[in-house]
């Protein structure tokens, strides 16, 4: 029959469709619906990701807009007139650090290089650059022998504190807020400096009363320029910038003629911060667009492993028959006579075979005695007698050597018999 | 969803701009994009519902010559479809996976159009050779990515036994029609039941003088005989698990089929009536009696689909069943491999009975691999499997013996020398007139 009129005939076959409720029911399940729900989330996501563009979120980060960032304190300094300038690069701070004016530096979390603190300060000391340490916690004592953290102070529970001293800024800021645990006391290093600590301890130090000048904030004086410490991030923070004197304390730390830097600093600008992230083989040591590439790589590889991995179709299905592998049995057979070493019947069988075939080929009736058959055959093939009777009936098999010895005489035994 | 080399290009295609401008956002706003760009594509594709399908099967085939099947696609939507088809076989179809007659083809159909596809396949297993699915993919002008449907389009083609024992069929066909007489040869009237009288030559057997004949003709006449017709064959494959151990090329059941066919279209020529069963723990085929035209074709159609079962044959309940059959004096012929415990405990037992009322004949199959184990003597392992080997033989033949002894006529033969051996009893058996 031709294709032709068999479709005639019986028709096509089509993808079968269900009533109408069945395709309400699918337009729920519709993939479409769900393929067009994928294409909008999409198109929304990478819309909010070009209109905002970088986004950083890390703590007191002059771009950051979240709770803890530090983006409404630049906007207000800027607001008021002040040349701000932000960076993340050490080489813009050390250019900042040598060109006068104020430095504003992000010292917490362990981030700057041993070395940094003293190149800055001795590039700020040099261009008489005031310096404002945020939150430098331990690492104090990296910019200036003149102070250090007040380990024994004890910072209490009270949160609200007021300046207690003679610097300009505090005193116009009036009264702050710290919270415990994220901010410390500051206290007089290992040489003497001129040095004024405002907001001190409010009690629950390890002595009744403060025997040290101590507090959150601290400023040295060093004859051309000042060190300014901030003892808590928290002054800064968009959050609790509005809070009590919070703004005025921060203008007036950072006050001057010149322009204001702001140094934010980043792991990965450190000098020494390749030899880090592991030695010469540092993906640092490739160009961006190189590591771009690579990234891509990626979804290339992704793309590639759907395009070649997806079937055409499920495996087409073989029905195979049982087979039971040739001689099965017997093989089962000669394994086991060989495990228990089953020498005698091996060779019972052997020469059983071997006679009825010598009987047969040598026109003997099947009742012929086995010591004919071989006396026969030793006449017919002309052998000796004797030995073709030791190995057609009565040589012992001691080991299997003797076994394969005597299966082979009998082959040629019955090779070297003529049927005529 | 399935994408295609396309949506490859175009990924790699993608990693451009962010070369350009090395930045994470870049590498998102890309990805995003070509994430909508697959998506529309596949909403875009048409969907292969619009899509008729059907498969026409070719001719019937034996084993090892080559056939084809249509498959037709009709675009019954309204859009055009751009498809890329892989018309599914199993693989002892023998189907090759791409070029003309492949499995895999491309087709571009307009609304209404339709594009006719042949497959060419070269089956390598007998049986019913069914079609497996159908997979379409349906692409959009772009082809990013297409959408992907597997089709049920049923459709079987039935590959008949190779039949290799059918060059031996003409020859023994002949040799019967020697022996009843209907060629002109001097050996006419071999055989018991009374055919004609004919005038006595020379060499004719002086016991076939028909006295009263003489005396009526007033010549010597001989009375002709020819072996008897309308006898009934019985022919009994087993498809146990006997059947299922592998000799030589194919199994002993492919082995009891080739004598199986020969002897029914043999006895079937010769105008016996003949039945084939094939059993194993219950009866899976009957076909019979087979008629003088074309007698194979029905034959080879319905013994095509069995394959023998991991299941022990039943012995009592195959007997019974032949015995139903018919209460007239038949040929009955047990094809099956040769296990000589299990036909000495199962079989033998059940033979009495049968050999009493009916001529029984057993055909086995022998395994040319014990000849070979047989032989090799040169190492340990080598002298025991020779040792097994033997026994194995020595209790076929004793088995041969037993049968004997029962009255029942056996064959023990390699697969390729079993159907002649198995025609030559059945023309021994009944020029004898011991049918």
């Amino acid at each position: 029959m031709s294709a032709g009129l068999d479709i005639a005939v019986r028709g096509t076959v089509r993808t079968p469709s269900g009533g109408l409720r069945a395709r309400l029911g699918g337009a729920a399940r519709s993939a479409s619906l769900w393929v067009v729900a994928g294409i909008v989330v999409l198109v929304t996501a990478i819309v909010t990701v070009l209109m905002q563009g970088r986004e950083a979120t890390r703590p007191l980060h002059y771009d950051s807009t979240q709770a803890d960032g530090g983006r409404a304190v630049i906007e207000v300094l800027s607001a008021q007139g002040r040349d701000v300038a932000t960076t993340e690069s050490l080489a813009e701070a050390r250019t900042a650090a040598a060109g006068g004016g104020t430095l504003l530096v992000f010292a917490g979390e362990g981030v700057l290089a041993e070395e940094v603190p003293g190149q800055l300060m001795a590039e700020a000391e040099a261009a008489d650059t005031d310096v404002v340490l945020i939150a430098p916690g331990a690492t104090v004592g990296a910019w200036t022998d003149a102070i250090e953290t007040d380990l024994l102070g004890g910072a209490g529970t009270q949160t609200r504190r007021a300046p207690e001293c003679e610097a300009s800024a505090p005193r116009t800021a009036g009264a702050v807020s710290a919270r415990a645990g994220e901010s410390d006391l500051y206290a007089s290093g290992s040489v003497a400096g001129d040095v004024v600590f405002c907001y001190p301890g409010t009690g629950g130090g390890a002595f009744d009363e403060d025997v040290f000048d101590h507090g959150l904030y601290a400023v040295e004086d060093r004859g051309g320029m000042s060190l300014t410490v901030l003892g808590t991030a928290e002054w800064m923070q968009n959050e609790t910038l509005a809070n009590e004197g919070h703004m005025s304390l921060v203008a007036g730390s950072v006050a001057g003629d010149g322009p204001l830097t702001y140094y934010y600093p980043e792991a990965g600008d450190q000098p020494g911060a390749d030899e880090a992230a592991g030695g010469v083989w540092s993906l640092r040591l490739f160009p961006d667009w190189a590591l771009a590439g690579l990234l891509w790589l990626l979804p290339l590889a992704l793309a590639a492993m759907l395009v070649y991995g997806r079937r055409m179709g499920p495996l087409a299905v073989e029905p195979l028959p049982v087979v039971v592998p040739a001689a099965e049995t017997v093989l089962g057979r000669s394994a086991l006579l060989q495990r228990s070493r089953a020498r005698a019947t091996a060779i019972r069988d052997l020469r059983t075979a071997a006679l009825v075939r010598l009987g047969r080929r040598l026109a003997l009736g099947p009742d012929a005695p086995a010591e004919e058959v071989a006396a026969r055959a030793a006449a017919a093939a002309g052998l000796d007698p004797a030995w073709t009777q030791s190995v057609l009936l009565t040589a012992p098999v001691p080991d299997d050597a003797a076994l394969v010895r005597l299966s082979a005489d009998i082959t040629s035994i019955e090779r070297e018999v003529d049927p005529l | 969803m399935a994408p295609t080399w396309r949506f490859l290009a175009l990924t790699a295609l993608a990693g451009v701009p962010s070369l350009l401008r090395p930045h994470w956002t870049t590498l998102a706003v890309m990805a995003g994009f070509l994430l909508i760009a697959a998506l529309a594509d596949w909403l875009a594709a048409p969907h292969p519902a619009g899509l008729g399908l059907q498969r026409t099967p070719g001719p019937r085939i034996r084993l090892g010559e080559a056939t084809h099947a249509v498959l037709t696609l009709r675009n019954e939507g309204r859009r055009t479809l751009r498809l890329s088809v892989r018309d599914a076989w199993a693989p002892s179809a023998g189907a090759a996976p791409r070029g003309p007659g492949g499995t895999r083809f491309g087709a571009r159909l307009r609304p209404g159009e339709s594009h006719e596809h042949r497959v060419e396949l070269t089956p390598t297993r007998r049986g019913l050779l069914r079609a497996d699915r159908v997979t379409v993919r349906s692409r959009s002008l772009l082809g990013l990515v297409a959408r992907q449907r597997s089709i049920e389009v049923p459709a079987a083609i039935t590959v008949l036994p190779p039949f290799h024992s059918r060059r031996h069929l003409q020859s023994k066909l002949r040799r019967m029609r020697e022996l009843e007489g209907r060629t002109a040869v001097m050996l006419k009237g071999a055989g018991t039941e009374f055919d004609s009288l004919r005038e006595y030559v020379r060499g004719d057997d002086v016991r076939s003088i028909d006295w009263r004949a003489t005396a009526r003709a007033r010549e010597l006449m001989v009375r002709t005989y020819r072996p008897e017709r309308d006898r009934r064959v019985i022919i009994v494959l087993d498809s146990s698990r006997l059947a299922a151990r592998r000799v030589g090329e194919g199994t002993a059941f492919d082995a009891a089929i080739e004598s199986g066919l020969l002897l029914a279209g043999l006895a079937a020529g010769s105008g016996d009536r003949v039945e084939v069963l094939a059993a194993d723990a219950r009866v899976r085929a009957h076909v019979g009696p087979l008629g003088r035209q074309a007698p194979l074709d029905s034959l080879m159609r319905r013994i095509a689909p069995i394959f023998p079962e991991l299941l022990e044959p039943d012995w009592e309940e195959i007997t019974s069943t032949v015995l139903r059959l018919t209460s007239q004096r038949s040929l009955v012929v047990f094809v099956t491999a040769l296990d000589a415990p299990t036909i000495a405990e199962d079989l033998l037992p059940a033979l009495p009975l049968l050999a009493r009322r009916h001529t029984v004949a057993l055909a086995s199959v022998a395994d040319p691999a014990l000849e070979e184990m047989r032989e090799g003597r040169y190492s340990t392992t080598q002298a025991y499997r020779a040792a097994a080997a033997e026994r194995e033989l020595l209790e076929a033949q004793s088995l041969g013996h037993a049968l004997s002894a029962l009255g029942v006529h056996s064959v023990h033969e390699s697969p390729e020398n079993l159907p002649p051996a198995l025609a030559d009893l059945y023309i021994a058996l009944k020029t004898s007139g011991r049918m």
